[in-house]
């Protein structure tokens, strides 16, 4: 039964990763994978020889490690009540709307962001304006900047997020809810004892799974808000990789990141694993 | 599915075809024309500005039409791209898959260009140019070297550049002339003199935006500084120094070696001079978060009433403010002086990507014929066959003998020449016409004629400033393909800079910090920089 | 579902509808805006002067979008992929999950085949290794380079996989006894009591197939060819960064905010259409009760 799936990986994805050989290379187009000038470390130390590498990656870390714990977290509560919602209509109109932002681009969000946060005139501003606060130049500030991105993130992605532990409260078996009602359980009682403790291994496993990106911190969303002001806290790994390309197409440079990143999301999900597997006796796959 | 397989079978037939017809004689230029027609295949950028009447595609249209009748020669293109980024994107990955590379290309990126000649993917045009070129063509080609920089290797010639008109988007001032009636004051020569503009714009509110509600000028720096539009080099330049630019290269002193802007001592007195402006509420506090079109806004919605940029802005982003507020009169001036009379501003480079030939191809001799021929259709020469455009019932419809453009079915043939993919340009000839008709000059042909009828008076006015300005043109001296230690350091370098100087303007580092600044760029790889720009100039205007 | 009515009971639920519709709100606002923005006119969609409501009322982006001389064909070519594509990505995604989710004792090499797709979640060998494997594939302006490059998605095997843990092994168990094959097992037991899992996995494929466009740039050579959503992505030039200094007809196309905010809704509404009837598979333990009884 895992036949089609493992060839087709193996033409797929296992073929293309002779590629990996780039990293390692002064890597001409034309002259093929194997027929480059090959030059050991040299793309990855100049990746680490940037006198701001430690603040781009701890930029990366930072963003995209909040993303995932926050990114966990909102959707999970909001399953929770969600699922107390009486009324099944308003609960699958509630549902439909917040899954609404998932499709808005960047492009165009990136926009609006910058209209709704500015500092003169900025709806957000001019609420806090009511509330006798100065405006805050949130895109430009480097201690609100960060906060602006995990906030938004949340916001157009948590909608699609929750799709999955909706799915997975309805695999919790109704009897469960029945005996424990028997044994007088109130409702607050049964979702501490069975819905949560029912969701967590699913949330285990897309924490996990999410870990393979913990060095991607959403490329489209900082490059349509970052500017000069927050390089500080906004830079990122792939904004750096991405101005490197646009100047001179450096696929070397390019594939050592990519590289670079795979080995430490692998280590991360390694990691977790055993983790998990020790702790909470659950293998994630 | 069953497309496909039709597809493969249509294929296939095409094959066995092309097997037949190579038995068959080459095609030979003869008397101005192939004979059999020559094939010859191409990539295109298809964005949307591409259109098609029913039933005609890039294999079928006016203009292959016309270069088949002409030329013998049969276009068929071999794959489009809607963007410049894909069509570059696609090229690299052809290289790297060993793919064949279509007869004639468009390629829009240096380091393409570059890595197509080094791999001996581009042909070398050199005797094919020398012996076929018309003298026009020799004339638009050779008159300005540096056009040619990109193309040529070990003084050999592995293709065409793509010119620019030298100056079409280099930087003038927009201001409101009802907003300049309403607080009673003259156009400003100097940045004095603009400032006090803006002052009185922001204290009399000739727009009734309320108060604190209008901003003294529409500048973004997300990009750059000094870029094509909401630009700031006209106060870059105003300092005087090497050029109008912060992220390019300039004569230095010595108007021999090239030097990098940035870290120019003048850039400092421009550093604090936007300082200032930002203290004073002069420019918008995002402007270092908003690029060309998002700053432009302000200037449309009517929230600014002065705005750096191109002539042709009256068409775009003005033709919306026209559309709100038909009371609006944007008219355009020379850029202001600084105090030591200093003048600057953003120049456009002289070239936009090349032409290659794929070493195969066999059509360069009809190709140079043909585009001599299109080259017709500038408003510079006019030939009676373009003169009242380029093909009716494409660019224009003729009406009681008169030519009209009929903006709703306007379709602009010239987006289909391969290789091009544009009406072709030559540098510094078209803003001078439009200052010669401007001034009251009679149109000496009917291309002037025409072009005087379908051209905004202010469009016109805007161009015959430019050209008037052309002195104060200082573009990016550096076109080569980047440097070792640019591809290396270059981003780097570009993010101090950029980093620096948002902290300076908006004052949370001071401006010394800038001396600071300089030592750090130099140490950091800016001194090899420097060197290998000036190698590269050395290299290339020997000869 | 009724059985709670305490007094602290109610006031929870009205709490807590409260809260979860303003949330709701803020999640339309912006949507209504850029509704807006779609149907007011470009001038004053160009200057920002749209708010919530239409200014100069037109339907003219929705028009310059559906005009679009390969509208119909990239419609076509996006159900074809999205349908192909979900319907081969989900057959691979259940016959690959259901024996991973077994027991290490029942299924030795789990662990092994475990890592091995997890490997090609991690890693990647770019962008021009896999076009290369395309194009020798000779897959290059077919369907099929838009399938099955990304076929092989892990992460949705994983979430598959852990779902299918769920399912009590006794089922499983007495259905061997009976004598059906494990296809058989997978196709009667397993994905009837997964419904919602499955539907949600189904939702995620589509909607990746649905809004994927890199591929048909890349893997199609001809805008005829195009999915939606790469054709959407043409029909405004992306902002082109090779050229240093753009003309008043490109800023013209680029700039046009209305038919951007447009097609948002042309390429989000066959999704949003197919949601809803998604959800009637969100319907709790029904299924699961029944088979226990």
């Amino acid at each position: 039964m895992l036949l089609p799936a493992v060839l087709l990986a193996l033409v797929f994805n296992y073929l293309p990763f002779a590629g990996l050989a780039i990293a390692f290379q002064d890597f001409k187009p034309w002259k093929g994978l194997f027929d480059n000038t090959w030059v050991g470390f040299d793309n990855f130390s100049e990746m680490f020889s940037r006198p701001d590498a430690l603040q781009v990656i701890l930029n990366t870390l930072v963003i995209s490690g909040l993303k995932i714990v926050f990114g966990l977290i909102v959707p999970f509560v909001f399953a929770l009540f969600l699922n107390e919602v009486l009324s099944r209509g308003l609960q699958r109109f509630i549902q439909t709307l917040v899954f609404l932002p998932y499709f808005i681009s960047w492009v165009i969000l990136g926009g609006i962001m910058i209209d709704i946060l500015s500092p003169s005139g900025g709806l957000l501003n001019n609420a806090l304006g009511v509330f006798g606060l100065k405006p805050i130049f949130f895109l430009g500030d480097n201690n609100w900047f960060q906060p602006m991105l995990i906030v938004t993130h949340l916001w157009k992605e948590f909608g699609y997020s929750t799709v999955i532990f909706l799915a997975a409260l309805m695999g919790i078996s109704p009897q469960l809810y029945e005996a424990a009602e028997v044994d007088g359980a109130n409702r607050v009682q049964q979702v501490w004892h069975i819905t949560i403790p029912g969701l967590l291994a699913i949330t285990i496993v897309v924490g996990v799974l999410a870990l393979s990106n913990i060095l991607n911190a959403g490329f489209d969303q900082i490059f349509n808000l970052y500017n000069p002001m927050v390089y500080q806290s906004g830079d990122v790994i792939d904004t750096f990789v991405y101005r490197v390309g646009l100047l001179s197409g450096n696929f070397g440079l390019g594939t050592a990141v990519g590289l670079f990143k795979s080995l430490v999301s692998m280590i991360l999900i390694i990691g977790a694993y055993k983790l998990a597997d020790r702790f909470a006796h659950y293998r994630i796959f | 599915m069953k497309r496909n397989l039709f597809r493969g079978v249509l294929l296939a037939l095409g094959l066995l075809w092309a097997g037949a017809s190579a038995t068959a004689q080459t095609p030979v230029f003869k008397d101005g024309k192939y004979n059999p027609p020559l094939t010859l295949t191409f990539e295109i950028v298809q964005g949307a500005g591409t259109k098609f009447k029913p039933g005609e595609d890039y294999n079928n249209n006016v203009m292959s039409r016309w270069a088949l009748e002409n030329f013998g020669i049969k276009f068929q293109v071999a794959w489009t791209a809607p963007t410049g980024e894909a069509l570059t994107n696609k090229l690299r990955l052809m290289l790297a898959s060993g793919e064949a590379f279509p007869d004639v290309m468009r390629v829009n990126d240096v380091n393409v260009t570059k890595d197509l000649i080094e791999s001996k993917k581009a042909k070398d045009i050199t005797d094919e140019f020398n012996k076929y070129a018309t003298p026009r063509l020799k004339e638009i080609y050779t008159k300005y070297p540096e056009a040619l920089y990109q193309v040529k290797k070990n003084g050999r010639m592995y293709g065409l550049p793509v010119l620019t008109s030298g100056n079409v988007s280099d930087e003038l001032m927009w201001i409101r002339q009802d907003w300049l009636d309403k607080v009673g004051m003259k156009a400003p020569t100097t940045i004095a003199e603009l400032e006090k503009v803006m002052d009185a714009f922001m204290t009399k509110d000739p727009g009734g935006n309320g108060k604190g509600k209008t901003l003294g000028v529409s500048i973004g720096a997300k990009n750059a500084l000094a870029t094509w539009m909401s630009s700031t080099g006209f106060l870059i330049g105003s300092f005087g120094g090497v050029m109008a630019h912060d992220n390019g290269w300039g004569l230095a002193a010595d108007g021999k070696t090239l030097a990098y802007k940035a870290i120019q001592p003048e850039m400092k007195k421009v550093l604090a001079k936007l300082n200032e402006w930002k203290n004073k509420g002069y420019i918008d506090p995002q402007f270092a978060l908003m690029d060309e079109s998002k700053a432009s806004e302000s200037f449309v919605q009517g929230k600014s009433g002065i705005i750096f940029g191109p002539p042709w802005m009256i068409e775009w982003p003005f033709g919306d403010l026209k559309k709100l507020n038909p009371d609006a009169q944007p008219k355009p001036f020379p850029v202001p002086a600084g105090a030591d009379g200093s003048r600057g501003r953003f120049g456009e480079g002289m070239t936009q990507g090349t032409t290659i030939f794929s070493p195969d191809f066999k059509g360069v001799e009809g190709y140079l014929k043909m585009l001599d021929r299109w080259y017709g259709s500038h408003v510079a020469y006019g030939d009676a066959e373009f003169q009242y455009g380029m093909f009716e019932g494409y660019d224009y419809q003729m009406v009681d003998g008169k030519p009209v453009i009929d903006s709703t079915n306007f379709i602009d043939p010239s987006m289909y020449f391969p290789g091009l993919e544009n009406y072709p340009s030559i540098a510094f000839i078209e803003y001078n016409i439009y200052e010669y008709l401007w001034q009251g000059g009679k149109p000496r042909n009917l291309a002037e004629k025409t072009l005087l009828a379908k051209t905004a008076p202010e469009k016109l006015q805007g161009g015959a400033i430019i050209n008037s300005q052309n002195k104060y043109n200082m573009p990016n001296l550096f076109s080569g393909a980047p440097t070792a230690t640019m591809s290396k350091k270059g981003e780097y370098l570009r993010k101090l800079e950029q980093d620096t100087f948002a902290q300076i303007i908006y004052g949370s580092k001071p401006v010394a910090y800038f001396d600071e600044f300089v030592k750090q760029w130099k140490a950091n790889g800016g001194d090899a920089v420097t060197k290998e720009a000036n190698d590269w100039y050395k290299s290339v205007s020997a000869k | 579902m009724t059985r709670y009515k305490s007094p602290q009971h109610r006031i929870f639920c009205y709490v807590n509808n409260t809260l979860l519709v303003l949330l709701a709100v803020l999640c339309l606002v912006p949507m209504i805006h850029i509704l807006a923005v779609s149907l007011s006119s470009k001038a004053a969609a160009n200057a920002n002067l749209v708010g919530l409501w239409p200014v100069d009322f037109t339907l003219d982006s929705y028009l310059k979008t559906i005009g679009n001389r390969n509208f119909v064909d990239a419609m076509i070519t996006s159900f074809l992929r999205t349908g192909l594509g979900t319907v081969l990505g989900m057959l691979l995604v259940c016959l690959a999950a259901y024996p991973l989710s077994k027991e290490n004792k029942s299924f030795r090499q789990r662990g092994f085949y475990s890592w091995f797709f997890i490997i090609t979640m991690v890693f990647s060998g770019g962008l021009i290794p896999s076009y290369i494997v395309v194009q020798k594939l000779g897959l290059i302006n077919s369907l099929w380079a838009l399938i099955l490059p990304g076929i092989v998605n892990t992460w949705l095997i994983i979430l598959m996989m852990n779902f299918f843990k769920t399912i009590p092994k006794e089922l499983e168990e007495s259905a061997h006894m009976d004598g059906a094959d494990p296809f058989t097992v997978l196709g009667r037991i397993y994905l009837p009591l997964a419904l919602p899992s499955v539907a949600t996995i189904a939702l995620f494929m589509m909607v990746g197939h649905w809004n994927s466009w890199f591929d048909g740039l890349i893997y199609i050579n001809d805008a005829k060819g195009y999915p939606l959503s790469t054709l959407l992505q043409t029909i405004i030039v992306q902002q082109d960064f090779t050229k240093i200094t753009p003309d008043a007809a490109t800023m013209e196309n680029l700039s046009q905010r209305a038919v951007k905010a447009s097609q948002i809704f042309i390429g989000a509404a066959p999704i949003l259409l197919v949601y809803p009837f998604l959800q009637r598979y969100f319907v709790k333990g029904i299924v699961i009760g029944a088979v226990k009884e």
